[in-house]
């Protein structure tokens, strides 16, 4: 029976065959244990990671941001215990982001000054969703040579609405209820997928409401979690709250420092 | 025709040493990765361990993390092991080879002492440790720190995973050896008691931790002298513990998960037994 | 800018300003140029080696998609006919999924729509040009574009940008004088028009819904079904598709966006039609 399909097959498996034989043949003319320093020298690297870890949520009418303050070199050495990697651009922006610190400080930079000559020019404050746009085609400017990070803008929209921006390093936006990046991004994403999002939890079922005192236990809980297993993270919680229609507050809390 | 000139391209390597390693899937494996596999990653102990020589004896530790990439594999690692009596050897490197390595040098140590009648020496393990890890070039990822106390007095060596030892009255190994080192340096003092030796150790493995994100959890040291052996551990410092509980309790009533559909199989029961002890 | 001489390389300083300039202001269009790399770094080679799958989980760009479009004629007075488009809503970065609710269908005009497959930001980003460009066509010719002539410029554009590595996979389909029209637009400088067309890594399961159960003549319910149907089948297959169908009913004489319907749902759903159980079934 499977044999009629088996021709396609056949001549599919002898092709990957011959592939598989000539990339024999290429690793056998050059080991990459032989060449590996090599390469290394070849390679022009801009880049590096200093770790840590990023989240935001959004509610009714606030956002939480916050992230570790760890900075990380080569994943292993620690270069400072209180880096911040959230920064309160006004009233009701926060951007917050993770990756190569170089260009982290360097787009908190160009969206300050962006922000700056906003307020000159309309003399007033940029709303969220229009510095999240600005972000977005910020980061895509530099498509062939990107910014090493990946970054969240969160704040409060004009309708006094919590609002979260999540972006990959070429500036693809969405807006989304939370979202994190980092390096325990894909240990605190799930968790805030079962509490926050009910994702797992059978139609008809209790939902606790996403209330502000929530939200941020909720942020507590995934950072102490993400401590626990995760290497880069630790040392402090760097918590930020933006509730409309009042100043924005800024809490640390301690992590464990191992 | 292909097959014979990749076997003409493929260096052999000469590793007929009775049940030794098996090259022959290395090129095969980077090929694999080059059309887009993905290669296995191994648990490694970043680690951060210590010894110490005191006055008569010797004090050995080590953190109890290890990792697979960035994430902690495993909070309780025990990574201080017992060779002899009062031979024990701590490891850096891959946790893999570190348990085949530390196994066959316990055994052979044994075999040696029930044939001779005599505590083994210290010197014999690094002798056989170095021999084992230089016929492997490297690739038994094993970094040792073997310590102990024989007739001849309390000895501590290194063993790299290429063969090297070297002789210490202090050191320190693996990721967290930068931090470490640094209070050996500071206070380490020769003839020391067994206090002060433990202190000290202890305080250099928390340096270990605290500064190396590969280091962390707790703590276990071994105290060897000439009379007697003492395991201590596992010790928590202070700011490897949570500073705080969760704020929330994370339950689920039963009925939280949606049940698609019931189906229920009669089985027949042919044979049972009790296991409720 | 576009049209680089020497002596813009010699000019340091200008180089310098410009960049410095693009940082302070919002940059126009006409003169602009994306920030390069250092002379003799090849972009492509570059994102491989920082971007590609040995880079972190977090640095990726997100990717991965099943879109597909259809052009139907109404089979009774009642209904509407004109085009389907049904996309999923997964994003992966690699093989971690980094968003479950991307809405792929981008507005183009009043009655055009592109979708996005490739990379996310590079869709996102172009649509949005390609989107000013006809608004701004309809402002000085006083009528609306049509789809082929959107296409085309989209086209054009990214053939501009060929061999530099960005991944576009775009169908743009819309009504205009010339009545329903569906064109599939690509970074590698394709454009073609179809009746039926998929795009993405879960295409080709896609096809094999569409190609089974197309007809030229459909009812309104028909068509969406079938949409759905061919979504919900490539993300069941395609790891790099899932999350929720979005659809898009573009008729003769509006734009009708249907709410999102989440993919797990629509299997149970279509299992139960099919009278198909649901549940593990031991060997008995």
């Amino acid at each position: 029976m499977t044999s009629f399909t088996g021709i396609t097959a056949v001549a599919n498996a002898t092709n990957e065959m011959a592939m598989f034989k000539q990339a024999m043949k290429e690793v056998a003319a050059h080991p990459e244990w032989m060449s590996s320093r090599q390469i290394e020298r070849q390679r022009w690297n801009p880049y590096s990671m200093e770790g840590g870890s990023t989240c935001a949520i959004s509610g009714e009418n606030f956002a939480i941001v916050a992230s570790d303050t760890r900075m990380t070199q080569n994943d292993i050495n620690i270069l400072t215990r209180d880096a911040e990697k959230i920064q309160i651009l006004n009233d009701n922006i926060i951007l917050t982001t993770s990756g190569f610190y170089g260009d982290v400080l360097q787009l908190k930079k160009v969206l300050q000054s962006r922000l700056h000559k906003y307020r000159f020019d309309y003399r007033s404050d940029m709303s969220v969703d229009l510095c999240a746009e600005l972000l977005s085609r910020n980061l895509y400017y530099r498509r062939f040579f990107p910014y090493y990070t990946g970054a969240i803008l969160a704040g409060i929209d004009e309708h006094g609405k919590g609002a979260v921006f999540s972006y990959d390093p070429i500036g693809c936006i969405e807006r989304l209820g939370y979202s994190a990046s980092g390096a325990a991004e894909p240990m605190i994403i799930p968790f805030l997928d079962c509490q926050i999002g009910h994702v797992t939890l059978s139609e008809g079922y209790e939902r606790p409401e996403l209330t502000l005192d929530r939200a941020i236990s909720l942020m507590k809980d995934s950072f102490r979690g993400a401590a626990e297993r995760e290497i880069s993270t630790g040392d402090k919680i760097h918590l930020v709250i933006a509730e409309a229609g009042k100043p924005v507050v800024v809490k640390f809390l301690p992590l464990r420092e191992d | 025709m292909a097959t014979a000139d990749v076997k003409s391209t493929v260096p052999h390597m000469d590793m007929d040493r009775g049940g030794a390693f098996d090259f022959s899937n290395c090129i095969r494996n980077q090929a694999m990765c080059k059309m887009g596999g993905k290669a296995p990653k191994l648990t490694s102990t970043g680690t951060t361990i210590v010894a110490v020589a005191f006055k008569g004896g010797l004090v050995m530790g080590a953190d109890s993390r290890a990792t697979a990439g960035n994430i902690i594999a495993d909070k309780h690692c025990e990574k201080v092991h017992k060779l002899t009596e009062s031979i024990y050897a701590c490891g850096a490197g891959t946790a893999a080879d570190l348990d085949q390595v530390t196994k066959m040098l316990s055994g052979n140590l044994r075999l040696l002492e029930l044939n001779t009648g005599r505590k083994a020496r210290v010197i014999t393990a690094l002798r056989q440790a170095k021999q084992h890890l230089f016929n492997y070039q490297g690739y038994i990822g094993a970094y040792l720190l073997i310590g102990g106390v024989d007739p001849t007095g309390p000895h501590l060596y290194m063993c790299s995973a290429n063969g090297t030892t070297m002789a210490f009255p202090f050191t320190a190994q693996g990721s967290g050896s930068y931090a470490a080192i640094t209070i050996l340096e500071r206070d380490f003092k020769v003839d020391m008691t067994k206090d002060e030796a433990e202190k000290l150790v202890q305080r250099a493995l928390e340096a270990g931790m605290h500064g190396d994100n590969a280091s962390g959890n707790s703590l276990n040291l071994v105290i060897i002298e000439p009379s007697e052996t003492v395991f201590k551990g596992p010790i928590v410092p202070e700011f490897c513990k949570r500073p705080e509980p969760n704020d929330l309790v994370y339950k689920f009533q039963a009925g939280a998960t949606k049940v698609l559909k019931h189906k229920t199989y009669k089985y027949d029961v042919v044979e049972s037994m009790d296991i409720t002890h | 800018m576009w049209g680089e001489t020497f002596d813009d390389f010699e000019n340091d300083e200008g180089e310098m300003a410009m960049a410095k300039q693009n940082l302070i202001a919002e940059p126009a269009r006409a003169d602009f140029t994306f920030a390069k790399l250092p002379l003799g770094i090849q972009p492509v080679d570059f994102m491989k080696t920082h971007f590609a799958e040995t880079a972190g989980k977090s640095m990726q760009f997100r990717k991965g998609t099943t879109t597909l479009a259809f052009v139907y004629e109404p089979a009774t007075p009642a209904d509407k006919g004109g085009i389907i488009v049904a996309v999923d809503s997964r994003a992966s970065s690699g093989e971690y999924i980094s968003s479950k609710s991307v809405m792929k269908i981008l507005d183009i005009g009043d009655r055009m729509v592109a979708t996005m497959a490739g990379g996310a930001a590079d869709c996102q980003f172009w649509t949005r040009i390609v989107a000013k460009y006809c608004t701004l066509y309809e402002l000085r010719e006083k009528t609306s574009i049509t789809v082929s002539a959107a296409s085309k410029y989209f086209a054009n554009t990214l053939y501009g940008y060929r061999g530099q590595g960005l991944s576009v996979g775009s169908m743009v389909a819309g009504y205009d004088k010339k009545g329903p029209q569906i064109f599939k637009v690509d970074s590698e400088g394709d454009r073609c028009q179809l009746k039926v067309c998929s795009v993405g890594s879960g295409s080709l399961n896609a096809y094999g819904i569409l190609d089974n159960h197309y007809k030229p003549k459909m009812t309104d319910d028909e068509a969406r079904k079938l949409g759905l149907r061919a979504i919900m089948h490539a993300t069941y297959r395609d790891s790099g598709s899932g999350g929720v169908c979005n659809l898009c009913h573009i008729t003769p004489t509006e734009k009708i966006r249907l709410p999102p319907m989440d993919v797990s749902k629509l299997w149970y759903e279509f299992a139960d039609e099919l009278g198909r159980d649901i549940t593990y079934n031991p060997v008995e």
